[in-house]
């Protein structure tokens, strides 16, 4: 029951209109009217209609999609670099499992450390006192010689030196009394390197026992990414 | 032809479809839905703000309606049997925003997230809607960039014929071509697809 389409019907510009709802309510009611007197143009309309229906939802779910996509990427990296730095926090924690020592002359080190290349530090006061200060242990070093200077006179037996590795997973202090200075005021003590490596190390030195303390030494020793025989703090 | 000429004969038909229904014609019931429908949906769907679904709904219950009113007491005025039909559609979808509104609850969203959904996931295409998934096809179907871009810019992006045809370098008829295209082709999917064949696209369709 159609009829030919006649001077009244809507133009282009009007079903666009209306579909998009820019029609005031006069408008959109005689263009309604219009449609149902025109069952064969409504149905254009109506598939117009749907057209643009169907190119929104599809919009929104291509939308919806690459959303999904760009969350799926960004956890996917989140996750990996959550199990780098696990593994990496696992390893260089589990390096540093063994207990911390500390020996008062090199005739007590072990002659197996003994044998390999020696690494002195020489650890000073310095006037802005604990910044953490970064040595890198040289390759194939195990034992590390640590020399330090008091800041003052030690009492009748000698000084008392605290080593605290500041670790997460394997903190521990060490307490070594009756330390006495060589000929040139220096206090020594070798460490196997193993149980530093990748952590701070705290010095304190006090002059007696139960006295004062003062600030401690602070120095964070890595590996070796290149040969090097000796560091300093100053 | 003259609006007059146009409304003259436009009364003419709907005395005569009353009176037929009113003694129980199902031709001229038939007849008069095959002629309201497509119209009367549209109504239904700007009234229900564009859900077509419930425009759906709503058109095949004031059709009911209308034909229960033609087949009793009939219409007063069978010249208003367009507007008649228009506001019952539109009084339908006030009635339901109404009842939808009583029965509105405020949902705890803490709670809802909280609960395991049952369901399988679904792909995306599945989740869209209907005629998302339509569009989809026929979008894939068609065989040149050039009416992909005409398409979205036309339906998606709502811009002006002219604006599309001047940056494409494309003629009027061109354009009203890959329209004309798409809409056969999406009357074409919309008959596989099963939706509503009769009463979209079947003139003879009764209720």
């Amino acid at each position: 029951m159609s009829r030919a389409p006649d001077e009244d019907m809507p133009s282009e510009a009007t079903i666009a209109a209306y579909l998009s709802n820019r029609l005031d309510d006069t408008q959109a009611e005689a263009f309604e009217a219009y449609c149902l007197n025109h069952p064969e143009f409504a149905r254009r309309v109506e598939l117009d209609l749907y057209l643009k229906v169907g190119f929104k939802e599809l919009h929104g779910a291509d939308r919806r999609q690459r959303a999904r996509r760009r969350w799926k990427v960004g956890l996917g990296i989140a996750a990996s670099l959550l199990v780098i730095f696990a593994g990496v926090f696992l390893v260089m924690g589990g390096r540093n499992t063994q207990p911390l020592i500390a020996y008062r002359s090199a005739a007590e080190v072990p002659a197996a450390l003994r044998a390999a290349l020696p690494f002195e530090l020489t650890l000073l006061r310095l006037r802005d006192s604990s910044t953490v200060r970064q040595i890198v242990a040289p390759p194939h070093v195990e034992l590390l010689t640590l020399r330090l200077l008091p800041d003052g006179p030690g009492g009748q037996r000698g000084y008392s030196v605290t080593l605290t590795r500041e670790s997460p997973l394997h903190p521990q202090t060490l307490r070594i009394e009756s330390v006495g200075a060589d000929a040139d005021g220096y206090l020594k003590l070798y460490l196997p390197l193993a149980t530093l490596l990748g952590h701070t190390l705290a010095v304190t030195v006090t002059p007696a026992p139960g006295s004062g303390g003062t600030p401690p030494l602070r120095v964070q020793i890595v590996s070796a990414a290149g040969p090097q025989n000796q560091q300093s703090l100053r | 032809m003259s609006t007059e000429e146009v409304g003259d004969k436009t009364d003419d038909l709907n005395w005569h479809l009353c009176s037929r229904i009113r003694v129980g014609d199902p031709d001229s019931e038939a007849a008069l839905i095959a002629r309201l429908t497509p119209g009367l949906r549209l109504v239904a769907c700007r009234a229900a703000g564009g859900d077509i679904e419930l425009a759906r709904d709503v058109c095949q219950e004031a059709l009911l309606i209308l034909l229960r009113r033609l087949r009793s007491s009939g219409l007063d005025d069978p010249a208003g049997l367009e507007a008649f039909a228009a506001q019952t559609a539109r009084n339908l979808v006030i009635a339901v925003r109404r009842k939808s509104q009583r029965q509105r609850t405020q949902p705890d969203p803490a709670a809802l997230a909280s609960v395991p959904d049952p369901r399988p996931l679904v792909p995306e295409e599945l989740a869209s809607g209907r005629m998302g998934l339509l569009i989809r096809r026929l979008v894939d179907e068609l065989p040149g960039h050039r009416d992909r871009t005409i398409l979205r810019r036309f339906y998606l992006d709502e811009d002006d014929k002219s604006d599309i045809c001047r940056d494409l370098n494309l003629s009027d008829l061109g354009f009203n071509q890959v329209i004309f295209r798409a809409r056969n082709r999406l009357r074409e999917l919309l008959v596989q697809a099963g939706i509503d064949k009769q009463d979209v696209l079947d003139s003879e369709g009764s209720l």
